[in-house]
């Protein structure tokens, strides 16, 4: 309520005279340098997802390898080019503002590059190693661009008893299928072998279940369980929708839906931990 | 030794999630009658589970326990029904005891699913009946319930699943007797329950009422749809009906937690406690199970890794999701050092406005500690004044006394969370440090008060002090000196000699030029037109002065009140600034000034069709000309806000100037 306003019971309320427009607040933009410096590591960091993302997109649309529809759409796919262009998009944003990114931007974009690098280290295979040169190097680019890096130490931990349960529920859930997904992927031949599909999958999901666990823990993270309520709403679609084990897919589906359901919820019951 | 509700609730609970297990194992849910098992588990789950949260929570209310055992039973005999029914769907051959199964799943459904309809809305929200006439409906359910069952389970109907299994005992007659019997005895329960909801909505207010229709829509949602079962595919059917059912059980939680019903918030953490750490232990437990099994040969070693892994959180685990419980509930009472920066953080933020200080207090409070409101009083002279008031007030209101430098400054006025009668002597403790905390930035508020007022007081009497000065001016030493012009040129014309003449010609000359200066003393102290034509008349005559061909400028003024001279002149001087303002920069077409006195204030408004603020790069320029407009309305008390105008175009100049006397 601001003042002037009538409380919420009805009771009258004098106002206070105001003085809040004679001040400002100024914020120093990053000079034209730093601003070039974004720019060219924001193009480099977010080119490869963006031209994959068009590029899935395409074949979703016109059924190009129609057998491999659920994978466009999730893993190796959409899911996959939105959580590697998330982060480092956040962080150029608030960086060409002269903002502090966002922890949760920070911690989304170095999940999605730690997530690769161990998926990479257990399913070497398809050339994920290869393509996690780029991802690290252009990160480094664009957290080395910004003035300000996200903050990361001194954060303040909450267990929270709504949100811990999705997130380990959501991890009892997809730890055995990316397990299963990198043990596909080290023992495929042919075409399987040269593209990463399987441990795409596996990235993706441990990527969601590590900012499931984030957010339950980290106030400043809490919406980071979006993505991974987002993300499991997406998988169980598309697991639906292209032909995927149904009892899996409704799995996913209402495990998403649980984890988006808990988030509002639990930000109504706790404004401030919201705000 | 008496059971447990929780533990009833518990074995409910996993009694439908075991059937559901081994459909899932069996694979069998593509199988039709899979399809019920989602209502029953749905309704043995839900149901269960609150009418234990009750029946533990209401021990101050016992009134309300017939409603949580309504709700326990109809939740045991649910979960019942799903067991059974997934023993019998899964089974290969139909064995006697399959058989039996078969014959007590057939029936078991209606005590779990026909209270949901007649006994709830019966008893909801005390656990009472509406009157003692509706005795009747409640007997009438029970024995409605009763015979429906008996009917239904000597139906002769077989029941398909992986094989079509047969019920030992049945007969058709006696079936179809008690099964009519039994349903209308319901379809009469049915229409009392409904009808005790509608009365109880028209008897009682606020809350209760909430509580109510919430109850009375979830009833008709599972009314409609059950109704509408026929006309739906089968898995559709069941998930709408599902989904319907579960709406009873919510609705009576929204009451609970929300509203505070039955009291029940020790009940309810605990619950919460227990079944977040027990999930959270099934999850940890599957997710390091899943990952040793990778590393470690065999499962056994994986499980038992797993386990004590697991065994190993769970105290610090508990320890911290009851942290986090409590802190849902109470907010960070326990964590007093949180409340104290946030207020300290959220009072020193950059750009505060001081007005903003006490509802920043209130709200600090209210959302770190979940109060139901909190208020904030400011003594004044003589009296005491509301200057905050957050959320709307429940249950028994405490008051702390705001002192600064040993004065009393106002007093802080909170009242408990939802659900609570009096605010906690816990509570109480943390609000004490943090109206201590808070008490200086009140003195600051009310110091900036009286500053405001000693301002808006000097700019009063200065205004009012150049208009007597201006008239006194224009009416004295201007007509005197008028007429001593005058007489200056009437001697001139009758002096005859030549220096004489050219004596008085300087003289008149001298005096017209202190006429002039006379004059421009007195504008300068005050716009002429106000004290020649009055407020309403300048403005038009202003709006006329700046119409050109291009720019349709209008003024719209109504006969305005008699005001103090600073109010003519700001509004006069704030309407000629935004009008110059929009003939300037706007770009626009058409400006609309208006003024109208409002009860003890002066609006003016001007509002152009222009390109507005954002899109005019020149309108930069008059930023110092709408600051002086500001300073102009806030130094007499008043506001000034400026906007778009109509459908989002252009600019609109909003200011009020009030002149009463503030209490």
């Amino acid at each position: 309520m601001r003042p002037g306003h009538r409380a919420a019971d009805g009771r009258d309320m004098t106002s206070l005279q105001s003085t809040s427009s004679l001040s400002t607040t100024t914020q120093a933009a990053p000079s034209s340098v730093r601003r070039t410096g974004i720019a060219v590591a924001g193009v480099l960091a977010g080119l490869v997802p963006t031209v994959f993302g068009l590029n899935l997109t395409r074949m979703l649309l016109t059924g190009e390898l129609a057998d491999h529809q659920f994978h466009q759409l999730t893993g190796q796919g959409l899911i996959l080019c939105a959580l590697w262009i998330g982060g480092p998009l956040a962080i150029v944003r608030a960086g060409w503002t002269g903002r502090r990114p966002s922890t949760a931007a920070g911690l989304l974009h170095l999940s999605f590059a730690l997530g690769g690098l161990v998926t990479a280290f257990f399913a070497p295979g398809g050339g994920l190693p290869l393509l996690m040169a780029p991802i690290v190097l252009t990160g480094l680019l664009v957290w080395a661009a910004v003035p300000l890096r996200p903050r990361l130490t001194g954060l303040v931990r909450q267990v929270d008893p709504v949100l811990t349960p999705i997130a380990l529920l959501a991890a009892a859930f997809y730890t055995p299928y990316a397990v299963a997904q990198v043990g596909l992927q080290n023992v495929a031949t042919g075409h399987h072998a040269q593209n990463p599909h399987f441990s795409d999958m596996a990235w993706t999901v441990v990527v969601l279940v590590v900012l499931a666990a984030l957010g339950a823990v980290l106030p400043v993270a809490r919406g980071l369980v979006a993505v991974t309520g987002a993300g499991s709403v997406v998988i169980g679609v598309g697991g639906l929708a292209f032909g995927e084990g149904t009892a899996w897919s409704l799995t996913a589906l209402a495990l998403g839906a649980v984890a988006l359901g808990a988030l509002v919820v639990r930000r109504r019951l706790d404004p401030v931990a919201a705000s | 030794m008496r059971t447990s509700p929780a533990v009833v609730a518990g074995a409910a609970t996993a009694l439908a999630v075991a059937g559901l297990a081994v459909v899932t194992a069996d694979g069998a849910w593509d199988l039709a009658a899979a399809d019920q098992l989602l209502v029953d588990a749905t309704v043995g789950t839900t149901c269960s589970l609150m009418g234990a949260v009750i029946l533990l929570g209401a021990r101050r209310r016992r009134s309300a326990r017939p409603l949580g055992w309504v709700l326990l039973l109809s939740g045991t005999a649910s979960a019942l029904a799903v067991v059974t029914r997934a023993l019998v769907i899964v089974a290969p051959e139909p064995t006697p005891t399959v058989e039996a199964l078969a014959q007590l799943q057939s029936w078991v459904w209606v005590p779990g699913f026909a209270p949901l309809l007649t006994l709830v809305p019966l008893l909801y929200p005390d656990g009472l009946l509406p009157g003692r006439p509706w005795r009747a409906a409640a007997g009438g359910a029970v024995a409605g319930i009763v015979l429906v069952s008996a009917g239904v389970g000597l139906y002769p109907e077989a029941l398909t699943g992986r094989t079509t299994v047969h019920k030992p005992v049945t007969s058709q007659g006696v079936a179809t007797v008690l099964t009519g019997a039994g349903g209308a005895l319901l379809l009469v329960a049915l229409l009392a329950g409904l009808i005790g909801l509608g009365l109880r909505l028209r008897r009682v207010g606020g809350m209760q009422r909430r509580q109510v229709l919430l109850l009375l829509l979830a009833a008709g949602a599972l009314l409609v749809v059950t109704l509408l079962q026929g006309s739906m595919a089968a898995m559709a059917a069941a998930a709408a009906q599902a989904v319907a059912a579960a709406l009873i059980p919510v609705a009576i939680a929204v009451a609970v937690t929300r509203d505070g019903l039955y009291e029940v918030d020790l009940a309810l953490r605990r619950g919460l406690v227990a079944v977040s750490l027990a999930v959270c232990l099934a999850g940890g437990y599957l997710t390091l199970f899943s990952v040793l099994g990778t590393v470690l040969p065999d499962a056994a070693w994986s499980g038992a890794v797993a386990a004590g892994a697991v065994g190993v959180a769970v105290q610090p685990l508990a320890v911290r999701l009851t942290r986090g419980v409590d802190r849902l509930y109470y907010g960070d009472r326990a964590d007093p050092y949180a409340v104290a920066t946030r207020l300290s953080a959220r009072l020193a933020a950059a750009g505060l406005d001081v007005a903003a200080v006490p509802v920043t207090v209130c709200e600090t409070l209210v959302d770190s500690l979940r109060l139901s409101s909190a208020g904030l009083v400011l003594d004044v002279d003589g009296g005491e004044r509301t200057v905050a008031a957050v959320g709307t007030p429940t249950g028994r209101p405490s008051e702390l006394e705001l002192r600064h430098r040993g004065h009393r400054v106002g007093r802080l006025v909170v009242t408990p969370r939802p659900g609570e009668e009096v605010v906690d002597p816990r509570d109480l403790e943390l609000l004490a440090v943090l109206a201590d905390q808070a008490a200086p930035a009140m003195s600051t508020v009310r110091l900036h008060e009286h500053l405001q007022q000693s301002r808006e007081a000097l700019v009063l009497a200065r205004e009012e002090e150049r208009r007597r000065l201006r008239r006194d001016l224009h009416d004295g030493v201007g007509a005197t000196l008028a007429g001593v012009r005058l007489q200056v040129e009437s001697a001139r014309d009758l002096v005859a000699d030549a220096s004489a003449g050219r004596l008085l010609d300087a003289a008149t000359e001298g005096i017209a030029h202190a006429v002039q200066d006379v004059r421009h003393v007195t504008d300068d102290l005050r716009p002429p037109a106000l004290d020649e034509v009055g407020l309403a008349t300048a403005l038009r005559l202003l709006a006329d002065r700046l119409r050109t061909p291009s720019l349709d400028v209008r003024a719209e003024v109504e006969e305005l009140s008699p005001m103090p001279a600073a109010i003519e002149v700001a509004g006069y001087r704030i309407a000629s600034e935004a009008v110059a303002n929009a003939v300037k920069h706007s770009a626009g077409t058409s400006v609309l000034l208006s003024a109208a006195t409002d009860e003890a204030a002066l609006v003016v408004r001007v509002v152009d069709d222009g390109v507005g603020l954002d899109g005019a790069p020149s309108r930069r320029g008059s930023g110092l000309g709408l600051t002086s407009i500001r300073q102009r309305a806030e130094e007499l008390g008043g506001s000034l806000s400026i906007g778009s105008g109509a459908g989002g175009r252009g600019t609109a100049v909003h200011a009020v100037l009030p002149w009463e006397e503030r209490a």
